[in-house]
């Protein structure tokens, strides 16, 4: 399963739905989960560029999916980013704390997504 | 001591002084000088009164001392030089004590004032630490409600977030792209219309839950019957139950009696419990039934999931408490059903719990009270339920044994706009907090100390505010029991101070009548710091008749059984010396500060109606407290 560019968990199965449907279209190979631990599994199998971390998922928080990827060797060079709810200063208190790179708000425009995906993997 | 003998002894004590002088250095020597001094110092013993005159017998006395002295042979110049040498010293110390004196005065007074003004402050201060007490209490209250407030806020704002994420996603998605086959663009639309009615659901139980916060809830109560209810409720989940292949029982029971409450909200309820089944019980069977109990019908609904962790089973009541952190993959919902269902249950009178064994299932019981006359103690009012808009949703249970006396209360508080349930002993009354939870009780004293213990225990448990009461509320019957005051324990100096000044005891002896040897001494005691003399009575006959010839100031009565008291309260009351005497109940060390005793002046008929009025009002303030 080589070659997966991003990686996306929610439990929220419309926002995974969305965001794979705009990756997708692009040609980027995505892959998904709906828990903390299925995508900590899922990520040191498939090593993709991007991950999308939900913060509230079952079995794992999001926060703590990111700390483990940052603090794996192998995995730390992942681009992480949070979604967060806007408005909740823990939230992003949460995700800088955890090492990631970036965090979106939800509600988030999949076009802007998109383009910070593109930017990304096209440095 | 008297002038003569206090001048007397300085007068002595001069002359024995005088020898000295004159032997250490004749009459001439100057040494006799320093004897002057000794008197000034000396006198600021005595008072200026007791020098003046003490210095005047001097004066007469020394020259006639000189002038009758077989060998004297004195210049009459020395002489004078002697009565005035003399009378200036007595000046001097007299002067000098009186200023002495006047400082003492001064400083006796400023002690005696600063004295009153420690006790005066340190009261203040007492009653201080007692209002800011309350204050940092009601401080503390206000930033927790700030706080739930501010959680509320943010979780609801949480709540709308995730359904509106997915409708922005999928309504830009398919305004970006045009060329989405039709069967996904209708996958998308379904998406955005599910998210749409989820957001509009959830926005309805919010409004729910504020209704229910802030005690609006509808009140087009009727008798229902449980069966139907249950019934309906199973027809709405049934679909959804046997979508996820779990088998749905309801458990027949003939024997139901009618409940009073609102039919929508409690199929509400019912549905929600049977909802929570569904969602979360992967296989097996869910049960729903209803049992009759005292007064109350018990729903019920079991099932045969994961179970609920013991730390959770009073979490899940609060708002947006779900129970995911357990790492089990739980499905969502909006976290404010069982909150709902709480405040529905609550608002009928009724109360909603849950047990549950992990890996068995759980099941989650509400109780709704009948509709009509019910079983033993336990009353509903079947006048006017329907057609008055009840305000405060908590009732409030009147606890009298004479049934007019509580008809008559609870009618009047119903008229007011209060659900009211009715006991007859404090026992009955501990059976109604177990099962729901009033947001006062009105009591009146019983015959049985220990029940009416029992019932302050487990209110203050329950956090129940208790109104304590001797008034008979029924017109025509003498307020036999009714007394001045009351004074509760641990005794307050300036509390009975207070209560005793208002009744304007005099210091005559005030009688303490008590079973309890010990009550009374401490009382005593603390009678006596209050300028009080007390005498004690460890029974109530023989105290009755002292009474006809003590002529006390006061009657403390202790804590009899109510036969005794009304006895000892008639006998007082029925001497001609003492039948206006105020009396004071002591109450035992139970009744704190969740007890709040009603007192009424012994007035007679006339002033029956009025009381009630008085009690109706007192009933209503501390009602409101209780909401605080």
């Amino acid at each position: 399963m080589a070659g997966i560019d991003i990686f996306i968990a929610d439990d929220e199965p419309h926002i995974v739905r969305a965001l794979s449907f705009v990756f997708e279209r692009d040609g980027y190979a995505v892959e998904t989960a709906s828990n903390g631990a299925a995508a900590l599994l899922k990520i040191k199998e498939t090593k993709p560029k991007i991950v999308f971390l939900d913060l509230i998922m079952p079995k794992m928080t999001g926060d703590e999916v990111c700390r483990t990827i940052k603090q794996d060797e192998q995995l730390k060079d992942i681009y992480i980013i949070i979604l967060t709810c806007k408005g909740q200063e823990l939230d992003r208190e949460l995700s800088i704390s955890s090492g990631a790179d970036s965090f979106i708000n939800k509600p988030f425009s999949p076009k802007e997504v998109l383009k910070m995906v593109k930017d990304i993997l096209g440095s | 001591m008297k002038l003569w003998l206090r001048a007397s002894i300085l007068y002595l004590s001069i002359l024995s002084l005088l020898p000295v002088c004159f032997v250490s250095g004749g009459a001439e020597s100057p040494v006799r000088f320093l004897f002057f001094p000794v008197i000034a110092v000396f006198s600021l013993y005595f008072s200026s009164r007791d020098l003046y005159f003490a210095g005047l017998t001097f004066t007469i006395l020394f020259p006639l001392m000189y002038l009758f002295s077989p060998s004297a042979q004195i210049h009459l110049s020395q002489v004078l030089a002697e009565i005035s040498a003399f009378f200036f010293c007595t000046l001097a110390g007299g002067f000098i004590s009186k200023r002495i004196y006047q400082e003492r005065f001064h400083y006796e007074n400023a002690i005696s004032t600063f004295h009153g003004l420690s006790e005066a402050l340190n009261h203040k201060n007492m009653n201080l630490q007692t209002a800011l007490d309350a204050l940092s209490e009601a401080h503390k209250k206000l930033q927790e409600y700030d706080k739930t407030k501010t959680d509320f806020i943010s979780n609801v704002s949480h709540e709308l977030r995730t359904p509106l994420s997915s409708i922005r996603s999928y309504s830009e998605i398919l305004l970006n792209y045009d060329d989405i086959d039709a069967e996904t663009q209708r996958e998308f639309l379904q998406t955005i219309n599910g998210e749409s009615v989820r957001m509009s659901a959830f926005a309805t139980e919010v409004l729910d839950l504020i209704r229910i916060g802030s005690g609006k809830l509808g009140t087009d109560f009727s008798s229902l019957d449980p069966t139907e209810l249950l019934s309906e409720s199973e027809r709405i989940i049934r679909p959804m139950a046997m979508e996820q292949g779990l088998e749905l029982i309801l458990e027949k029971n003939a024997a139901l009696p009618d409940v009073s409450g609102e039919k929508n909200q409690l199929i509400q309820v019912m549905v929600n419990l049977l909802n929570n089944a569904v969602k979360f019980t992967r296989e097996g069977t869910i049960t729903l039934g209803a049992q009759s109990k005292e007064g109350f019908v018990e729903f019920y609904v079991s099932d045969t999931g994961e179970g609920i962790f013991a730390e959770e089973r009073e979490l899940i009541f609060e708002p947006f408490t779900r129970i995911a952190e357990h790492g089990v993959n739980r499905p969502k919902g909006s976290g404010l059903g069982l909150s709902i269902s709480k405040g529905i249950v609550e608002f009928h009178g009724g109360r909603i719990w849950v047990e549950s064994e992990l890996g068995k299932g759980s099941t989650f019981f509400f109780t709704v009270p009948v509709a009509s006359k019910p079983v033993s103690g336990i009353e509903q009012f079947d006048h006017g339920m329907q057609d008055r808009a009840i305000v405060h949703y908590k009732p409030i249970l009147v606890v009298t044994y004479d049934t007019v006396s509580r008809r008559c209360l609870r009618k009047k508080l119903e008229e007011v706009g209060y659900h009211t349930l009715g006991a007859d002993t404090p026992a009955r009354a501990c059976d109604i907090i177990g099962t729901m939870r009033p947001g006062l009780i009105v009591t009146e004293i019983p015959d049985d100390w220990e029940q009416l213990e029992t019932l302050i225990r487990l209110a203050r448990e329950a956090g129940i505010r208790i109104l304590l009461t001797t008034i008979h509320i029924h017109a025509g019957d003498e307020p036999a029991l009714a007394v001045h005051g009351y004074v509760s324990k641990p005794f307050d100096k300036y509390e009975i101070q207070a209560l005793l000044k208002s009744y304007q005891v005099k210091a005559e002896p005030v009688m303490i009548v008590s079973p309890d040897r010990d009550e009374s001494r401490t009382l005593q005691v603390i009678l006596g710091a209050a300028g009080y003399e007390s005498v004690l009575f460890h029974e109530g006959p023989l105290a009755v008749e002292s009474c006809k010839s003590a002529n006390p100031g006061a009657v403390f009565i202790g804590s009899f059984v109510k036969e005794r008291l009304e006895e000892i309260l008639t006998g007082v009351r029925s001497s001609p010396r003492t039948g206006n005497v105020p009396t004071f109940l002591i109450l035992g060390a139970a009744l704190n500060k969740y007890v709040k005793p009603v007192t009424m002046s012994p007035a007679g008929r006339k002033a029956e109606s009025k009381s009630l009025y008085k009690l109706v009002g007192e009933i209503e303030k501390e009602y409101s407290k209780g909401l605080e």
